[in-house]
């Protein structure tokens, strides 16, 4: 009898494991990896251009035999189609290996396909089971195929790819640039009334001279300021200040260094310098006359870095009024990117309705129509408490007389 | 499929049952009944004797009379197996020369030689040939004498054999280094020396119809179940075959589970081991001529544990140990899951490592399933040349093996680096648990198999079926993944650590399992209190 159970038991795990096992073993050297992909909309034809760099293990193997060095790290490639799908399929005529989205951590999108709405995309990238939901997406004004075309082989880090994440994680490290997985976006997509940000790349010129005068011009890659969606469409940019802002609100704000103007005598241009050391923002509703009205609390602590010349620490009230000029800067920085957000693009990227939804269920469902029509003349109380915690290992600046 | 496999599980388990109903309580000799019974004629003796033995040349018959009486007398023993000088001065010469006081009483002089004239110590008065045989075997002498119907078998066992060394299986380097010998009176002696107690019981047993191996079952009485002794005695007497050599051939008799790949009786060759086994309850099987003697119930978390544990300080100790659990898995997992991450999961690999690992698997040009089988079985290949080859011989093919073959296969393009990688780190991990190391690799391989065509989905499902598996097992009675399942507090300090010796006041406790105290309790030091 039990051995009746067993055998059925067993024949039904059994049958179990071989259904539903997964039969797409693929072998390391049949994959193609991506570490980057671009997406962009083409002018005249109105297709959809991805580009993608497909990594060359061979390339940066440390092999013995020194070919590493040749090859370059990647390969890049790219294809046209009237989808997304549609572009990747007609890549499968470049090469016979299978693409491997798993590694890739990199969406840059084109300033024409984001305006044209990236929904789409978002939605291959979550719905197929290759790519991860934790690729960064970040937004270019110019072509987002020329940033991958023209940066083939990254500065420190081989792949492009790993070089561009670690460049969007260590936006706390200045806190000018924010950093914005497809999870992100998704999830702000699925609450429908908070709109996405994502990171701005763009490609620079940095002039250089070299030993015998002659100019040289190199392209650089640099992550800056971000991009502010209206709903799954581009509406503008935020500049690094303003992003700083955005981070003040939700936030997400790590380190970073404020200049306040010297408050004492004699203190010249030369700015203070500090370091901003722990942050932290709270977004609160409140109804007032039936108005949904926002409060956004921020609190911060920074740390004296450089004092310019003149400079008295022990007189009673200097540092008080160095925390109020801090003060005002974080809440000018705020004030204006809340300005570009409401009265520009009309974008509710902080997620002031969320909240408003989230405390005052009942009248939110009064005002959820005409929420588009309310947000930009949102009234917005921001509360700024901003310390400094400390001076380093000196007090006074020491220079010479 | 499955259903034949139970068929063929439920056959065996019948003919186990008949053969154990048909089976003599001890296997014999089968002598001729007119060989059996002793004559009072020494000459028919001889002859007897003789027949019996052919004409092996190891047989030393001795014919000599008492004193100057004149009756004659035999000594028959084994050349080699018996000490000749206790023979010479303990037995021939009393009888032959002084031996003046036995003369006047014919009718008791087999009484008269046991109490005045051998200096032996250990006499045995037998009237049955098949005895008579068995004491020679063993290294006895017989001695007949004329108008006797019965035979004195005298005490002088002595042969050549190896001295108490270091046991090679089992390598401490802290902790007793003596380990036993193929002489079961030396290995009881060195159990008997770690435990000075009457309650240290041993009993004595023949087995092997042609081998007629001598077996003795060491238990200490207070400690061990007794219904765990009965079964061991049961299912040992069961045991009918013509030769037991090892320990290993009853093991195989002994085993609750004989399908399982796990071992659920144990083996030590060292005595401290067995005896703190034996003070944990268990009972232990000596076997003559091995030095491996069987340690029942066994159960799973002894393969992990190692004496050198109880011996060294307790945090060392219970990292150790930790490491050896984590060594168990890598064994059995690292191909497997290296295959079925590389070909189905390749996402959950960092991208730095899983761009090495593409460099390395570029231009081979085998699936990384069969680098995995082809490596696997090199290093099994490898590993048993080392072994069975002699000493200086072994290391030549270990550093051929490791240095040269790994590196050319590599260069050569045929095996990946990381494979390599992975192989090597196999192999060194199924070194850490000696005692499951064969079962690892049949664990091993399958886990592969199965990697190699389910992914990482169907490694967790064997591991799963592993599982089930071990919590079924149960070695005389006692669950085998005791104290895991059923979970115990006390038996748990001495499985993933080792909880220091005035912490495990108490024995191992569950069925089978007496357990009780072993310490008194509040042994943990602290200072002395100021008064």
């Amino acid at each position: 009898m039990t051995k009746k159970v067993l055998a059925v038991c067993s024949s039904i795990l059994l049958f179990l494991m071989v259904s539903s096992g997964c039969w797409d073993s693929v072998e390391l050297d049949r994959r193609a990896i991506i570490s980057a992909a671009a997406i962009d909309l083409e002018d005249k034809t109105g297709r959809i251009k991805v580009t993608l760099h497909i990594t060359r293990p061979n390339a940066l193997a440390r092999g013995t035999d020194g070919g590493g060095g040749q090859q370059e790290p990647v390969w890049v490639v790219s294809s046209a189609g009237y989808s997304l799908q549609d572009a990747l399929k007609s890549l499968t005529t470049y090469t016979g290996r299978e693409l491997f989205w798993g590694d890739n951590r990199i969406l840059i999108l084109g300033k024409k396909a984001a305006e044209k709405g990236i929904f789409p995309f978002i939605d291959f990238m979550i719905r197929d089971e290759g790519p991860r939901s934790r690729m960064l997406l970040l937004v270019t004004e110019g072509e987002a195929g020329k940033i991958l075309t023209t940066r083939t082989e990254g500065k420190l880090e081989r792949i492009v790819g790993i070089e561009l994440e670690r460049l969007v994680r260590n936006y706390t490290s200045a806190s000018r640039s924010v950093l914005v997985d497809l999870h992100d976006v998704i999830s702000k997509f699925s609450r429908g009334i908070i709109s996405p940000v994502a990171s701005r790349i763009e490609l620079v010129e940095s002039k250089m001279e070299g030993d015998g005068g002659e100019k040289g011009s190199q392209k650089e890659i640099r992550v800056d300021g971000a991009a502010v969606f209206k709903g799954d469409k581009l509406a503008g940019w935020l500049n690094a200040p303003e992003t700083r802002g955005y981070l003040w609100i939700t936030g997400d704000v790590g380190r970073g260094v404020i200049l306040v103007k010297p408050p004492w005598k004699g203190g010249g241009t030369t700015p203070v310098n500090l370091n901003i050391r722990r942050a932290s923002g709270i977004i609160k509703a409140k109804m007032k006359d039936g108005k949904p009205v926002i409060v956004i609390e921020v609190s911060e602590e920074s740390e004296l870095e450089v004092l310019p010349r003149g400079a008295d620490l022990d007189r009673p009230g200097v540092i008080q009024s160095l925390e109020r000029r801090q003060a005002t800067v974080i809440k000018n920085e705020i004030k204006a990117c809340l300005r570009k957000a409401q009265q520009e693009y009309k974008s509710d990227i902080f997620g002031f309705g969320e909240e408003v939804r989230r405390q005052f269920p009942a009248e939110w469902k009064k005002i959820e129509e005409e929420w588009g029509e309310i947000y930009p003349h949102l009234e917005v109380a921001v509360q700024v408490r901003a310390k400094i915690r400390g001076t380093g290992l000196l007090v006074n600046p020491v220079h010479p007389e | 499929m499955l259903k034949l496999l139970l068929r063929k599980l439920r056959f065996l388990n019948i003919s186990r049952k008949k053969s154990s109903r048909e089976r003599k309580s001890q296997p014999s000799m089968n002598l001729k009944p007119q060989y059996r019974r002793l004559s009072e004629n020494v000459e028919s003796n001889e002859r007897k004797i003789r027949e019996i033995f052919g004409k092996s040349p190891d047989v030393t018959i001795r014919k000599f009379s008492i004193g100057n009486s004149g009756i004659n007398a035999l000594l028959v023993h084994l050349d080699g197996m018996s000490d000749l000088e206790i023979i010479n001065d303990n037995i021939l010469r009393p009888l032959m020369q002084e031996d003046r006081k036995i003369l006047p009483d014919r009718k008791n002089t087999l009484e008269c030689v046991i109490r005045k004239s051998v200096n032996i110590d250990e006499v045995v008065k037998v009237d049955d040939m098949e005895e008579v045989i068995d004491g020679i075997l063993m290294g006895d002498s017989a001695l007949f004498i004329d108008g006797s119907s019965e035979a004195l078998i005298l005490n002088t066992k002595s042969w050549e054999h190896r001295q108490v060394e270091v046991p090679q299986t089992e390598i401490s380097v802290r902790g007793p280094r003596e380990g036993f010998t193929e002489v079961l009176r030396v290995n009881t002696v060195l159990l008997r020396r770690k435990i000075k107690s009457p309650d240290l019981r041993m009993e004595t047993m023949k087995l092997g119809r042609r081998t007629r191996t001598n077996i003795v079952i060491a238990y200490i009485k207070e400690l061990a179940d007794e219904e765990i002794v009965e079964e061991v005695r049961r299912r040992l007497k069961s045991v009918d075959m013509d030769a037991v050599l090892d320990s290993g051939y009853l093991e195989e008799f002994i085993e609750d589970n004989p399908l399982s790949p796990f071992p659920t009786v144990g083996n030590t060759e060292a005595p401290d081991k067995l005896a703190a086994k034996l003070l944990e309850g268990r009972v232990g099987i000596f076997v003559e001529g091995t030095p491996f003697v069987l340690v029942v119930p066994y159960l799973f978390v002894e393969n992990l544990q190692v004496r050198e544990d109880y011996y060294s300080r307790p945090y060392f100790a219970s990292l150790i140990r930790a490491i050896r659990f984590l060594a168990l898995h890598l064994t059995i997992l690292s191909p497997a899951l290296y295959v079925a991450m590389s070909t189905f999961h390749p996402a959950i690999i960092p991208p730095g490592l899983l761009v090495t690992m593409a460099a390395a698997h570029e231009e081979i040009p085998f699936p990384s399933y069969m680098e995995a089988l082809i490596m696997g079985v090199v290093f099994e290949i490898l590993r048993e040349a080392g072994v069975r080859l002699p000493r200086p011989v072994g290391q030549a093919v270990s550093i051929v093996g490791a240095l040269i073959l790994g590196e050319a296969a590599t260069r050569a393009g045929i095996i990946s680096d990381t494979m390599v990688l992975v192989v090597t780190l196999t192999a060194i991990t199924s070194f850490v648990i000696p005692s499951l190391t064969d079962v690892s690799v049949i664990l091993r391989l399958t886990a592969l198999i199965i990697g190699s065509i389910l992914g990482i989905f169907g490694i967790v499902w064997y591991y799963i079926f592993i599982l089930i598996h071990l919590a079924s097992l149960r070695s005389f009675g006692v669950p085998y993944m005791y104290p895991l399942m059923p979970f115990e507090l006390q038996g748990i300090k001495d499985v993933f650590i080792r909880a220091p010796w005035w912490n495990m006041s108490y024995r191992p406790e569950t069925s089978g399992l007496k357990g009780g105290r072993r310490m008194l309790p509040g042994l943990r030091p602290s200072p002395a209190k100021n008064k």
